[in-house]
C-alpha cells in the first residue's frame, strides 16, 4: 500500500539510514572546522563539569556548506567520536503528501528518538526542505507548510539529543530554526593541504610522488572533496578496466576520458584540471603509468623539478 | 368480463379449469400418502423420521444458505449459553498430540488450499508450522515452515559492543588512548561506551599522543 505510506508505522530506522560508529571514515578538514568540532566535542566530554556550572553542553548544530564539502562524513565523524549511532534522515520519509502527515512524521520522528538508548544523533541532510523559511499563507500547502515548521520548531528546541542539521542552501532555512541551533559551522572547500591529503586517500592503493600530487591538488582549486573523490576513483577505474577493454592506456587519452566522465556543477566553478583537460601542468608532470603507493612511500621531494612546474605558478590563481 | 351464465362458453372454461384442479389435488393427495409410506417403511427399518425430514430440508437449502444458517445458530446459541465446544475444535485439540489425527487434519487441509500462486495454508500443529502450498500442476506440496526470524529494522540497532569494555579508571583509559595512537589505530575505536567519562580520558591520551585532533592529517608546516 505504497500510497499509504505516510501512515505506516516504522521503527527509527524508517526515517533513513542508522549509520553506526565503527562506519565512519576519517574527515579531512580545514583547520577552522577542526577547532569548532573539537570544542564541541571538549565541550559535551565534559558535560559533567559544565553541570556544576549550571551549564548544558551544545546539543544542536548546523553545518551549512557547498554540496559534496563533507558535511555528513563530518557529522558521522562526531557521532563516531562520541559512540553514538547517527541516523541520517531522509526527507522524502518525513514530507508526506496529505495534509498533516508531515507534522505528523516530525512528531513520530521525535519520539522515536527520544527513545532511543543510548542516545541516537539525529542528522537531517538537506534541512532546508523541511525548515522552509515561513511565510504568510496565500495557499493551502503554504500553510500546511508553516504548520510543519512550527511542528518542527517546537520538537528540536524539545529534543534533549544531539541533533546536527546540514543544508547547501543556508539562506533558506527559517531564522527561528536556525536560531533553536546553537553551534554553527560553516564547511568551506578544501584548502591545498587538505586536497592533498584527498587525493592521496582515494588514489590509494596507487599513489603520486609529493611534487606531483601537489601539482594536481592544485589543478583541482575549487573542487569538492566529493569531486575529488570522484576523480581519484574514475582514475583507479580506468587502470583496473582500462587493459581489459584495450582502452588506449597513455596518459593524455587516459585522462580525457576520466574528465569527460566526471563534471563539476556549473555553479560551483570548473577547477583548472577540467580547464585545461589533459594538456593541464599537473597532467604532464604526473608519472606513468601511476605508481602504487608503497613504491613511493619515502619518496622525497623529487630532485628534478617536474616539467612545467613554473607554468603552474605563472597560471592566474582563482580568487 | 362477458357475462357469465349458465351454458355461456365461459362456464364451459371454468368447469375445465376447476376440474383439472380437482385432478391435481388428488394426485397430491396420492403422492403424500406415498411419502407416508416411504417414512413409514424407513421407520420400521429404524431410521428417524425426524433426522430425515432434517436433512430432506438441509439438502433442500443452497450449501452457501446452509452455512450461513449454521454459523448464525451458532452465535445464537453461543450468546445463550448453549454452545459446548464444537466437534472439530475437539479434533483439532486431539491432533496436538495425536500424530495420526495431525495426518489427517493436515490432509483434510489439503482440498482447502488455493489454487497456484493465490495463496497457501500454513497449519501449525504441535510446534512444528507445515505449509500447503499448491504447485503448477495443482499438485499440494507440503514444506516445513522456518521458524520465523526477527524483522529486520524492526528495533533500532544499537552498537554492537566491538570488544569488553576494558576494566580500568579513568586514567587508565587515557593511558589505553596512548598505547592506541602508538599503534596508529583511529580514535574512534574507543572502546568505552557513550556517556562513560573513560571515553573523553581516552580520546583525550590519544590526541596527546598523536599531536592531532584525530579528525585528518595535520598540516606539515
Amino acid at each position: 500500500m505504497g500510497w499509504l505510506d505516510d501512515d505506516a508505522p516504522r521503527g527509527i530506522d524508517g526515517y533513513g539510514d542508522l549509520l553506526t560508529p565503527s562506519e565512519a571514515a576519517e574527515p579531512i578538514l580545514a583547520r577552522p572546522v577542526r577547532n569548532a568540532l573539537l570544542e564541541w566535542l571538549t565541550e559535551i566530554f565534559a558535560e559533567k563539569e559544565l553541570e556544576e556550572a549550571n551549564l548544558k553542553p551544545r546539543r544542536r548544530a548546523l553545518f551549512s556548506g557547498k554540496p559534496g564539502t563533507g558535511k555528513t562524513t563530518l557529522a558521522h565523524h562526531l557521532a563516531a567520536r562520541l559512540g553514538l549511532n547517527m541516523l541520517v534522515v531522509k526527507p522524502e520519509r518525513i514530507i508526506g503528501s496529505f495534509l498533516g502527515s508531515t507534522g505528523r512524521n516530525i512528531g513520530k520522528l521525535f519520539d522515536l528518538a527520544a527513545k532511543c538508548n543510548p542516545p541516537v544523533i539525529l542528522f537531517m541532510d538537506e534541512f532546508d526542505a523541511i525548515a522552509i523559511k515561513r511565510k504568510e499563507a496565500n495557499s493551502g500547502a503554504e500553510e500546511e507548510r508553516n504548520s510543519w515548521v512550527n511542528t518542527l520548531l517546537q520538537r528540536v528546541e524539545q529534543h534533549d539529543g544531539f541533533i546536527i542539521a546540514a543544508t547547501n542552501f543556508a539562506g533558506h532555512i527559517d531564522p527561528a530554526v536556525w536560531r533553536r541551533f546553537d553551534v554553527h559551522i560553516e564547511v568551506d572547500l578544501p584548502g591545498q593541504f587538505e586536497r592533498e591529503r584527498i587525493l592521496e586517500r582515494y588514489l590509494a592503493p596507487w599513489g603520486l610522488p609529493r611534487q606531483s600530487l601537489k601539482l594536481l591538488a592544485e589543478s583541482c582549486e575549487t573542487a569538492s572533496p566529493a569531486l575529488m573523490r570522484q576523480l581519484a576513483e574514475a582514475m583507479k577505474r580506468q587502470l583496473v578496466i582500462g587493459p581489459k577493454v584495450r582502452w588506449d592506456m597513455r596518459r593524455e587519452p587516459t585522462i580525457e576520458r576520466m574528465l569527460a566522465a566526471i563534471q563539476p556543477h556549473p555553479d560551483v566553478g570548473k577547477p583548472r584540471l577540467w580547464a585545461h583537460g589533459a594538456r593541464d601542468a599537473a597532467i604532464a608532470a604526473m608519472p606513468w603509468p601511476l605508481p602504487k603507493a608503497d613504491e613511493i612511500k619515502d619518496d622525497p621531494a623529487p630532485t628534478d623539478a617536474p616539467t612545467g612546474s613554473e607554468k603552474v605558478v605563472q597560471l592566474p590563481r582563482r580568487a | 368480463m362477458a357475462s357469465l351464465g349458465k351454458n355461456t362458453p365461459q362456464t364451459r372454461e371454468l368447469t375445465d379449469v376447476v376440474e383439472r384442479i380437482e385432478k391435481i389435488n388428488g394426485e397430491i393427495k396420492d403422492l403424500q400418502e406415498d411419502r407416508t409410506a416411504v417414512f413409514a417403511e424407513a421407520k420400521a427399518k429404524g431410521f428417524s423420521t425426524r433426522q430425515m425430514r432434517r436433512l430432506i430440508r438441509v439438502r433442500a437449502m443452497k450449501p452457501h444458505d446452509h452455512q450461513e444458517d449454521e454459523a448464525e445458530y451458532d452465535v445464537y446459541a453461543h450468546a445463550m449459553g448453549l454452545a459446548t465446544e464444537p466437534p472439530l475444535l475437539r479434533y483439532m485439540a486431539k491432533a496436538g498430540t495425536d500424530t495420526a489425527v495431525r495426518d489427517q487434519v493436515i490432509a483434510a487441509m489439503k482440498s482447502f488450499v488455493p489454487p497456484y500462486g493465490k495463496g497457501d495454508i500454513t497449519v501449525t500443529m504441535d510446534g512444528q508450522p507445515v505449509r500447503l502450498v499448491r504447485d503448477k500442476d495443482g499438485e499440494v506440496e507440503m514444506l516445513d515452515v522456518e521458524p520465523p526470524r526477527p524483522a529486520k529494522n524492526s528495533a533500532p540497532r544499537q552498537p554492537r559492543p566491538k570488544r569488553e569494555v576494558p576494566n580500568v579508571d579513568e586514567d587508565g583509559a587515557e593511558r589505553l588512548g596512548v598505547l592506541y595512537a602508538k599503534d596508529n589505530r583511529p580514535v574512534i575505536d574507543n572502546p568505552f561506551p557513550y556517556g562513560d567519562p573513560r571515553r573523553a580520558r581516552f580520546d583525550e591520551g590519544w590526541r596527546r599522543e598523536n599531536g592531532g585532533d584525530g579528525m585528518g592529517p595535520d598540516d606539515e608546516d
